[in-house]
């Protein structure tokens, strides 16, 4: 490297500066301006995490969520070069050093995966859709799923209630999210584990979904009645209205 | 021409094309690349109707960490993608001892500074196959200086073959934080290497200490700045930058016009620029 070893420590030292606060010597340097940078270095950070996570700021007691983030600051050093990705790294931080428990507030990393999964599925780069026809039959034909989409499994339903409320409601809840192909907003639809595997093997396989209930029912060894076959038939024509089932192969 | 620096507050009704009268739009790769849905149908429509200038935020060409390559193909696609005219980042660095800062801490001015910075330029230029444009960012305090701004701009340009974005609301801040006089300081620069001016407000914040902030009109002595440094260089865009308290359009394009008065007054410079 043509740079020399001083200046790299001069440079390193300073940035170092800009993230503890640790004082510093430099030689016709003045430390007042200097903390300037160190202000706005701060700013940055803390203005990227919080705009990220609303709900988990106001749901957390101030003195505990300006330590999270100055823990973060302190401690992580920033990977991504696109900062409106950097919320994901904190929400690793936080859940890699187990600040829930520490904190005692079990739904803090829930809180925290979830919010980010919002900003990461609303950003996400577009996906390429196949060709695929928009009239069929829901039961028989081959269905074409948004490929924009992801099966989440929560512990609270935070897709419903606000952290105060989800947090009395422990349980194990399925969340189906998609971006709607033309407006791009996010939906969010509670589903059941039947339907989680209907989904899933939907889209592994080039499977009607009358042939996937009865595939469900074999592996499940569990007996499919025709009012649920029915309930589940009317839940994917649920699904095509709210257009997460765009049409069919 | 006259562009202005797209904020997100303003981007889908800028989308839209009444929202302000300009020649191009500029803005950071970093927060538009790699991304879809929404923005990106937004950003689209946007690069549809307007020339697209981008301002890097992240290269930290003066960093004593390695560049980064993965990002810089992913800058590479973007700009090729969106068909960029200018690509222009900061004489600065942003990242050190393995961690981004997202701000732009200033460069110790040295010898052995120019030489490592010129030789990443050059790798840059090398790989986006494009001419990197660096602007002279503002500063707060010198780093153990060994020698002075001017002379360490000139060294790198002379060195690296890159050009200059010559940020006049940045030189009237050094200017006033470091006490000296900014057009002298412009002379001092290799002014045929300007391709692209800067242009935004600031916030004086004590007697000796104004900050970059680009959150306050453009203030009078600035925009006499530039109508100085016009008829000193050869044609070049011009953008108005406004990053934060965003007013609305009519105060924004009030700004834009005036700019556009001011060039005008060198029209021999300025009625063959094509960009």
């Amino acid at each position: 490297m043509l740079l020399s070893k001083n200046t790299q420590d001069i440079q390193e030292a300073v940035a170092k500066y800009c993230i503890s606060g640790e004082i510093i010597e430099l030689p016709n340097t003045s430390i007042e301006r200097l903390s300037n940078y160190k202000r706005l270095v701060n700013n940055i950070l803390i203005d990227t995490i919080e705009s990220a996570y609303p709900i988990t700021v106001a749901n957390i007691e101030v003195e505990i969520w300006d330590i999270l983030v100055q823990q973060f600051i302190q401690n992580h050093n920033c990977q991504t070069p696109i900062i409106w990705q950097l919320p994901f790294e904190f929400y690793q931080f936080v859940f890699e050093n187990n600040f829930q428990e520490q904190y005692q507030m079990p739904i803090l990393n829930e809180l925290l995966y979830f919010e980010w999964l919002e900003i990461e599925m609303f950003m996400m780069e577009d996906i390429q859709l196949e060709n695929f026809k928009t009239d069929g039959n829901i039961a028989n034909d081959i269905i074409y799923f948004n490929p924009e989409s992801r099966i989440i499994q929560l512990n609270y339903p935070l897709h419903k209630f606000i952290p105060k409320e989800a947090i009395e409601l422990k349980g194990n809840y399925f969340v189906l999210i998609f971006r709607e192909l033309n407006e791009k907003i996010l939906q969010f639809v509670q589903v059941s584990p039947i339907h989680v595997w209907l989904i899933e093997y939907l889209q592994q396989h080039n499977s009607s979904l009358s042939n996937a209930i009865n595939q469900f029912s074999i592996e499940h060894n569990f007996e499919i009645n025709e009012v649920q076959n029915k309930q589940l038939i009317l839940f994917f024509e649920h699904l095509k209205s709210k257009e997460f089932v765009l049409g069919f192969k | 021409m006259i562009g202005i620096g797209l904020r997100k507050e303003f981007a889908a009704e800028f989308a839209e094309g009444n929202y302000l009268e300009v020649d191009f739009v500029e803005f950071a790769p970093e927060n538009w690349m790699n991304i879809g849905g929404y923005w990106k149908k937004v950003i689209d429509k946007i690069a549809s109707k307007y020339p697209i200038y981008c301002h890097g935020l992240s290269l930290s060409i003066g960093s004593p960490d390695e560049l980064d390559w993965d990002f810089l193909q992913n800058v590479k696609s973007f700009l090729d993608n969106y068909e960029v005219k200018i690509y222009s980042e900061h004489l600065s660095y942003s990242k050190a001892t393995n961690a981004h800062l997202y701000d732009l801490l200033p460069i110790p001015f040295r010898n052995d500074a120019v030489n490592h910075i010129s030789a990443r330029i050059s790798q840059v230029q090398d790989f986006l196959d494009r001419e990197l444009v660096l602007e002279i960012v503002s500063y707060y305090t010198p780093i153990e200086a060994e020698m002075s701004e001017s002379e360490f701009i000139n060294k790198i340009v002379s060195k690296s073959g890159c050009k200059l974005l010559l940020d006049v609301n940045n030189i009237f801040v050094n200017s006033f934080n470091h006490n000296y006089n900014p057009n002298q300081f412009i002379k001092e620069l290799p002014l045929d290497k300007v391709a692209y001016i800067h242009i935004a407000g600031h916030e004086q914040v004590s007697d000796d200490l104004i900050i970059d902030t680009h959150g306050q009109p453009i203030v009078e002595p600035v925009y006499q700045l530039l109508s100085d440094t016009l008829p000193q260089i050869s044609p070049v865009p011009i953008l108005l930058e406004r990053d934060f308290n965003i007013p609305d359009a009519n105060e924004l394009q009030d700004e834009i016009d005036k700019l556009r008065k001011i060039t005008a007054t060198s029209p021999s410079l300025f009625q063959h620029a094509t960009f």
